[in-house]
């Protein structure tokens, strides 16, 4: 089998590119299917020059033979494998040989261009006949051989600069097998001896030709990049041959699977023999540290392949289009990510700023204007930071001073009416047995109060009953209807007291809500005045008419009067309407401008 | 609105401050009891359509404040009322006693007409009842209303309230008893049914954001 196998390889090198590439990948380990698989394709692609065959075959081996001989160097790393493996690594283009067959498919193709030219502009036949291939005995590989010749010196000559240095760098290695590289001309020679290698010279050059701008590209980024390109674009060129081939030939799910891998791989190899061919290096010693390197990556390759290997192939389109679909979305997921965290960081930066803009703001009202409240409330700074909304910490003490205490009461003053309320209450109890009682005016004011306080701002829950504000609430309350008996209780008076509680202590919160409630709005709303609420219906609609006609007209038309809405935001002065922070800045202008801001509120004007 | 009636009616929920005429309204709409209700300033809206009689019927509800002392603002909101749901509370005495005032104005403010179902709310707290079936029962026949018991908390008898409210209406307007076309009668026919009156149900109509 052995024997079959080496003969199999050497028509092959002769025949076909592409069988040389599966050939080197197999060696020693492979099984007896690899060597039947071969000599199909050799019966398929190789049948061209029979005749030829033995007599390359031979040669090669003389040659490949005669090597080691020749190039004390080559010899020193053909035997020894340890040494091998240190050039592999000296080798930057080796680095290839690490990576998954995909990246380094990817590669290809994104340096695809030139390949494409390449298949354009040369037969593969042509190509192949051109390859100057030798048998390794050693290895037991074929080699792809270093040919000199007039016309490869003279386009070397034209490699620029940059790839002079890159040959400098290896003028040691290209002095020390100056030997051998005459007998590899010779070799070469000798194979263009055969008749169907007439055209040798100008289809070689031509090869040349189309290599020459790959390596003129690539020469620009470093050296291992520039190998690592140029080799997977070799690549490309032959796992395209090699896959047209293949569809041919499959004979087993599996052997597909590690033949399309392993050729892709060993076809890079082979390419980077070429490169190294080009560089004048020693093609024995490139070629056996192949052999090793390329061993590693097939069965590696197998591993790092997540297709189960009882599924057929992938064709080379599928592929490409699985993995451009792969990089889409990695693409996209890293994409959203970055608008998500710069998005986030926006919002943070906002906040911060917003935070920094009220820390701020707060100073300014600590320091620079609640001790000199009445010289500077009505400046204009003071007017511009008002308008911007009063941080919460101090609007307890700027809406007392802004509500200002036109019914001179004090603190005390709540304390004396909460007493009578507790009083009244205890009586209440007692007499609550007595049915024969009449009831007052007071107690059935209290009774509404606890009624309508577990609903007051119910999404709140903190006036619920048992709740922490419930009793504030009607305490505040309460003390207002002992103070104001007259007005006494109205739905809407509970949700004013509640905002009021929420940002006062409640002594604070009642001498605010009774000032707040001695204004001629709430007195006119409050107190059923029914001419007074006529008149700011009136106001309203007509602000509403100037300002937003065809609304108006509109709710005319609908017979939609203010007093089915309007109404509502004046009894609890927005505080029911709107969010309770909105609420509050409504507040705080209100205060400062009197209740011209409410119906500018109402009608939504800046 | 993409609705489609043959009358649309304007209805009244009125009855003291508590006795959950919201959370009724709430439940009919949204077949859902409201648990954080705030109570109501001046008067709340809402509308739906329900079939009666073979009639779609919509229903535009104004939902009042209770408390006595706002009367003077939701007096406003009776007029052209064709119907109302007087509702009291079963477990508050007041609630009950009030209702011959509420009734009153009703009848005064709207119309002579007006249908009117009385509405025993919180019939799921059985334990905590002051107005028995009987007795309320009893006044609604003595002041021709008609009568059933509701819980908004679990949804016991509230369509069927608004329905039968409906479905009487409906009733009078076939006997010709009610006169849909009179002035401030609380009834506009809707866009299914061509009538001698199409005009101005189609004025009615005209307004898309109309409940």
């Amino acid at each position: 089998m052995f024997k079959l196998r080496s003969r199999s390889r050497a028509k092959a090198g002769d025949g076909d590119v592409a069988n040389k590439v599966q050939e080197v990948e197999p060696a020693e380990d492979a099984d007896e299917d690899l060597g039947l698989v071969m000599k199909i394709t050799i019966n398929n692609d190789a049948e061209d020059d029979s005749s030829s065959l033995v007599f390359k075959k031979t040669h090669r081996r003389q040659n490949s033979r005669s090597l080691p001989k020749m190039d004390a160097l080559g010899l020193q790393k053909e035997l020894q494998p340890s040494n091998e493996l240190k050039t592999t690594i000296d080798d930057p283009s080796k680095e290839e040989w690490f990576r998954t067959w995909p990246e380094n498919k990817k590669d290809g193709v994104v340096n695809g261009s030139p390949n494409n030219r390449i298949r354009a502009t040369i037969p593969l036949d042509q190509l192949l006949k051109a390859m100057p291939l030798a048998y390794s005995p050693v290895t037991k590989q074929l080699h792809v051989l270093p040919k000199v010749e007039q016309s490869e010196h003279e386009e070397l000559k034209k490699i620029p600069k940059m790839e002079e240095e890159h040959q400098k760098e290896e003028k040691d290695c290209l002095l020390s097998t100056s030997d051998s590289f005459s007998s590899l001309s010779n070799i070469s020679r000798e194979i263009t001896l055969n008749p169907s290698f007439d055209e040798d010279a100008c289809s070689t050059a031509s090869l040349r030709d189309a290599f020459l701008p790959i390596q003129h590209k690539n020469t620009a980024a470093t050296n291992d990049l520039a190998k690592n390109k140029q080799t997977s674009a070799f690549s490309n060129l032959f796992s395209k041959s090699i896959f047209s081939w293949k569809s041919s030939s499959k004979e087993s799910g599996e052997w597909k699977l590690f033949g399309k891998k392993c050729s892709n791989r060993v076809s890079s190899g082979l390419s980077l023999d070429e490169a190294c061919s080009m560089n004048s290096m020693s093609g024995s010693s490139s070629n056996s540290s192949l052999v090793f390197s390329g061993r590693e990556a097939s069965s590696g390759s197998l591993i790092l392949e997540a297709r189960p290997s009882n599924l057929p192939a992938k064709s080379p389109e599928e592929e490409e289009r699985h993995r451009q679909q792969y990089q889409q979305i990695l693409e996209a997921a890293k994409k959203k990510e970055l608008k998500e965290a710069k998005l986030k960081k926006k919002q943070i930066q906002e906040q911060l700023r917003a935070e920094d803009s009220v820390a701020k703001a707060t100073a300014i009202w600590k320091t620079d204007i609640l001790p000199k409240w009445e010289s500077v409330k009505n400046s204009k700074k003071v007017r511009d930071l008002w308008w911007h909304g009063i941080p919460s910490c101090v609007r307890c003490a700027v809406w007392q001073l802004a509500v200002t205490n036109k019914l001179n009461l004090t603190p005390q003053d709540y304390y004396t009416y909460h007493s009578r309320v507790q009083e009244r209450l205890l009586t209440e109890k007692m007499s609550s047995q007595d049915s024969n009682s009449v009831p007052c005016p007071m107690d059935a004011a209290i009774k509404q109060i606890k009624l309508d306080i577990s609903r007051t701002f119910p999404y709140l829950s903190i006036f619920k009953e048992g709740g922490p504000n419930y009793d504030s609430l009607l305490n505040v309350l309460a003390a207002y209807v002992c103070y104001e008996p007259d007005l006494g209780y109205m739905q809407g008076m509970s949700f004013i007291a509640a905002v009021l509680i929420l940002n006062l202590d409640p002594a604070e919160a009642f001498v605010c809500f009774a000032n707040i409630l001695n204004r001629p709005c709430q007195q006119a709303f409050f107190g059923m005045n029914e001419a007074a609420m006529k008149a700011y219906y009136n106001t309203y609609n007509d602000l509403l008419t100037e300002n937003m006609p065809q609304l108006s007209k509109h709710f005319a038309q609908e017979q939609l009067a203010p007093d089915m809405y309007f109404v509502q935001w004046m009894y609890t002065m927005f505080s029911n309407a709107l969010h309770y922070d909105i609420a509050c800045r409504v507040w705080d202008l209100y205060f400062r401008d009197g209740e011209e801001f409410l119906l500018r509120a109402a009608l939504g004007k800046t | 609105m993409s609705e489609s009636y043959d009358y649309l009616f304007k209805f009244l929920v009125i009855g003291s401050a508590g006795t959950g005429k919201s959370c009724l309204l709430h439940q009919f709409i949204e077949s859902k009891f409201k648990e954080d209700s705030s109570h109501t300033i001046g008067v709340e809206f809402g509308s739906k359509v329900v079939p009666v009689s073979g009639k779609q019927v919509k229903l535009q509800i104004w939902d009042t404040a209770g408390q006595e002392r706002f009367k003077s603002v939701t007096r406003s909101y009776y007029r052209g009322a064709a119907g109302a749901l007087l509702v009291y509370d079963v477990t508050r005495r007041d609630s009950f006693n009030a209702l011959a005032n509420w009734l009153a104005d009703a009848r005064s403010l709207a119309s002579p007409n007006i249908v009117v179902l009385l509405v025993g709310n919180k019939s799921d707290l059985e334990s905590q009842r002051e107005v028995t079936f009987l007795e309320a029962s009893r006044f609604a026949q003595e002041n021709e209303l008609m009568f059933l018991e509701t819980s908004a908390k679990s949804g016991q008898n509230v369509v069927e309230a608004f329905s039968k409210c409906a479905k009487a209406i409906v009733t009078k307007i076939e006997s010709g008893e009610l006169d849909p076309d009179r002035i401030g009668s609380g009834i506009q026919y809707g866009n299914l049914k061509p009538t001698r009156n199409s005009a101005s149900a189609a004025t009615g109509r005209s307004c898309p954001c109309k409940v």
